[in-house]
């Protein structure tokens, strides 16, 4: 299936997983061969110019900026993964019981997401945090539980449209359970536009962590994150605009990557 | 001659509200049908659109509310619906869901269930490799044929055809209904053919009931309806197409 995806000649695809690819080395070497500690404060190196031995130039702490986007990048990634995870889980459960079997339970969960997704999801996140408390862990949760409306619904509907379809009631009288039908005989069907939908939910997701971060409720300091880096070159950005450059261009390959190989995958 | 299936006063209303404030709107869609579909033979149900053919088949499956008696000796009847591009699950390949018709049967073997999927492909005139396409790759007779041994997979004594061949061209409709009747023969099937086209109803079944808006007005040997209507509805029927 790859090969022959490959062999349409999908610019989408191809640059979508060459700057996929690039981003996941880069994270790699962040994990496993960063070259500076990235809390490590030196005074002499201020603002120092990009050089060969920091590249990216180094922060007003004197922290080298590759390492810290490398980190950062890391800790977005993961925020973002997670929330994706917890949007689609919570998403297919929710989605899949609500258009299968409709009815008085499809009435109030849906109503209860309804509710849900009244509020921008930033600030649903927002309200999460203020009861959880600030964190890594917390930011992850509160933007997946702020995930999980848009997907059961896109979920719901994709159900809804299967229910009715014969081959479901063909299943039925072979005599297969309905949670067989929902998740081996529908399931199945709504790939392709799930994975559309769980790309986008992932560049929000992204775009959602830095905007956190540069409020300052999201990944802690000194623990570098993308959006924490933002916010903090803000205040020399024509002094060192490298500093807010490198961050930038992180994020901007991040969400460019996923968004062509999700549009890339959802074509078909 | 056993009855496999005896109907018994059969009665199905739909009742539906226009607003959520008017009052319950009740439609009866079938008025107390009686008739039984008896061992290996083809029964046809011939009626015009929206005469409540389909409701029969879906109350035999119990897939409506209905009251009134219906009384199975086959335990798994299966059904060959219609529209043969919405009756296979466009994610699966063929082979997958023979096998799955026989899993969901208690088949864990999966050397018997491959055996099995193959034994039933070449059954309704398909070769092996059909087993790893997937449905989209298929046409329209093929289709049916894979609807037709999927139908069949799970032994089933009696089976429901909806409309089978309603969707096929000429050709590949005279193609279907010499599979349908082959396979009957070959498995002592009973069948309940359900059709708006008197012709193939004549050429295949050995008994015919004429439906009209809910309520069967004439049944009997196929010959013998055909040949001697006595019901104003039929001879109507009759003369429209020959």
């Amino acid at each position: 299936m790859i090969k022959k995806l490959f062999k349409n000649k999908n610019l989408n695809l191809i640059i979508g997983t060459v700057i996929v690819a690039i981003m996941v080395l880069f994270m790699l070497v962040g994990i496993f061969a960063i070259p500076y500690e990235s809390t490590d404060i030196s005074a002499s190196l201020k603002f120092a110019p990009m050089s060969l031995e920091h590249p990216f130039g180094c922060d007003n702490f004197g922290r080298d900026i590759l390492s810290r986007v490398m980190e950062g990048t890391i800790a977005t990634f993961k925020v973002a993964l997670g929330t994706v995870i917890i949007g689609t889980f919570f998403g297919i459960i929710i989605g899949g019981v609500t258009g299968y079997f409709g009815g008085i339970i499809d009435e109030v969960l849906m109503r209860v997401i309804d509710a849900v997704f009244a509020f921008p999801s930033i600030l649903l996140a927002l309200l999460f945090i203020s009861i959880l408390g600030s964190g890594t862990y917390q930011v992850t949760i509160a933007l997946g539980i702020a995930f999980v409306p848009s997907f059961s619904r896109i979920v719901r509907a994709e159900f809804l449209k299967a229910k009715n379809m014969d081959y479901v009631r063909m299943a039925r009288l072979m005599g297969a359970s309905n949670i067989r039908i929902m998740f081996v005989h529908i399931l199945p069907n709504i790939y392709p536009v799930l994975i559309s939908s769980i790309m986008i939910g992932f560049n929000n997701a992204v775009l959602a962590e830095a905007s956190m971060s540069y409020l300052g409720i999201g990944v802690q300091p000194p623990e570098p994150s993308l959006g924490r880096m933002l916010s903090e070159a803000q205040t020399y950005i024509f002094k060192v605009p490298n500093y807010a450059l490198f961050p930038g261009i992180a994020v901007i390959l991040l969400i460019l990557g996923f968004s062509l190989l999700g549009d890339a995958l959802g074509e078909k | 001659m056993n009855n496999i299936v005896t109907v018994n006063n059969l009665t199905v209303k739909f009742s539906n509200r226009k607003s959520a404030f008017s009052k319950k709107v009740t439609k009866t869609v079938l008025d107390d049908v009686c008739f039984e579909v008896r061992e290996g033979e083809i029964l046809g149900l011939v009626g015009e659109s929206g005469s409540g053919k389909s409701t029969i088949a879906k109350a035999i499956l119990k897939l409506v509310p209905y009251e009134g008696e219906i009384h199975h000796e086959s335990d798994n009847p299966q059904m060959i619906f219609q529209d043969p591009y919405s009756a296979l699950n466009p994610a699966k390949k063929v082979g997958w869901l023979f096998e799955e018709a026989l899993y969901l049967k208690g088949e864990k073997d999966s050397l018997v269930r491959k055996a099995k999927a193959l034994e039933m492909i070449q059954m309704v005139g398909l070769s092996e490799e059909y087993l790893e396409r997937f449905p989209r790759e298929l046409s329209g007779g093929q289709r049916q044929r894979v609807c037709i041994g999927l139908a069949l997979m799970q032994n089933p004594k009696f089976l429901i055809a909806d409309e089978a061949v309603s969707a096929l061209d000429v050709t590949i409709q005279a193609q279907i209904l010499e599979l349908l009747k082959e396979l009957h023969d070959k498995m002592g099937l009973s069948i309940l053919f359900i059709s708006h086209d008197l012709k193939v109803v004549y050429n295949l079944c050995q008994r015919v009931m004429i439906l009209k808006s809910g309520k069967i007005v004439e049944s009997g040997e196929v010959k013998e309806v055909y040949t001697n209507p006595q019901h104003e509805y039929t001879k109507q029927l009759l003369s429209s197409v020959f």
